[in-house]
């Protein structure tokens, strides 16, 4: 695995706590919080998944380092 | 594997500079373990009431249970609100690419409006005086959004940035033409520049 991938998997692995969290939270908002409250959580908790989404995309998609650098992709 | 050349400063420069040269691996990965030592609490926070139904007032992340006053003072709050806002500061000149320094301004940007927020709440905590006649300590987007849900929210929307910009100093892409002045790039771009 490249130094590239593994950093990648690591911010995933964290962004994906951040997702399933927002998802768990959205759903016991709705069902624990006056609605105007749930409401409101359930907006900032889609806006932080999607904060976590475009940064995986972002990091996935990403760049190629070039050839000859401390890590060229051979592992 | 190949020596990455970079613009250090060397041991004449001036704190800042060797902040943001020699020091900056070393300092962003002390930075990182406290940024995610500081979200593994919110993340226990938050599984404690989402996962296991323990009451808000009584999920404390895991060292809230061992110390609660970690988790109910508003310094501690606010210290880490404005650790966070000066390390932000301090390591972005060492953000040399137009990309990673876009994203990581972005995040002390947001923090900086975060840090206001805790120290609207430090401040209420320290008068006795709270606003908008409620009777504990309240920010201003508190009014809508209750208090673990929105310090959730602006941490990952600091955080998102923050690991982004990251990323693109790690891998600078192929187009970046900013000089790094540190060690911690994976990728070669360096090498094209003198030092």
């Amino acid at each position: 695995m490249t130094a590239q991938n593994a950093i990648r998997l690591a911010m995933t692995a964290f962004t994906g706590i951040v997702l399933a969290l927002s998802a768990v939270g959205i759903r016991w908002t709705s069902q624990h919080q006056p609605p105007s409250a749930a409401l409101a959580s359930g907006l900032v908790l889609g806006i932080s998944s999607t904060f976590a989404l475009v940064a995986l995309v972002i990091i996935w998609r990403g760049t190629s380092p070039g050839p000859g650098g401390r890590d060229n992709g051979n592992g | 594997m190949a020596t990455i050349a970079h613009a250090a400063v060397g041991p004449s420069g001036s704190f800042m500079e060797r902040l943001n040269s020699d020091w900056h691996e070393v300092a962003m990965r002390t930075f990182m373990v406290i940024v995610l030592g500081h979200w593994m609490e919110h993340f226990l926070q938050t599984f404690q009431i989402y996962v296991l139904g323990w009451p808000v007032p009584q999920a404390k992340g895991m060292l809230g249970l061992v110390f609660p006053s970690l988790i109910t003072s508003e310094v501690m709050h606010y210290g880490y609100a404005l650790v966070m806002l000066l390390a932000l500061w301090a390591l972005r000149p060492g953000f040399t690419g137009k990309q990673e320094r876009w994203w990581w301004t972005l995040a002390l940007g947001i923090q900086f409006f975060h840090h206001i927020e805790h120290a609207l709440l430090q401040y209420q905590a320290a008068s006795g005086h709270f606003f908008f006649g409620r009777p504990v300590p309240t920010s201003i987007a508190q009014l809508w959004v209750p208090r673990v849900e929105l310090h959730l929210f602006y941490n990952t929307i600091v955080f998102v940035p923050m690991i982004v910009g990251m990323y693109y100093h790690l891998f600078p892409p192929v187009t970046e033409t900013g000089r790094p002045q540190c060690s911690c790039a994976w990728h070669s771009r360096s090498l094209a520049s003198p030092v």
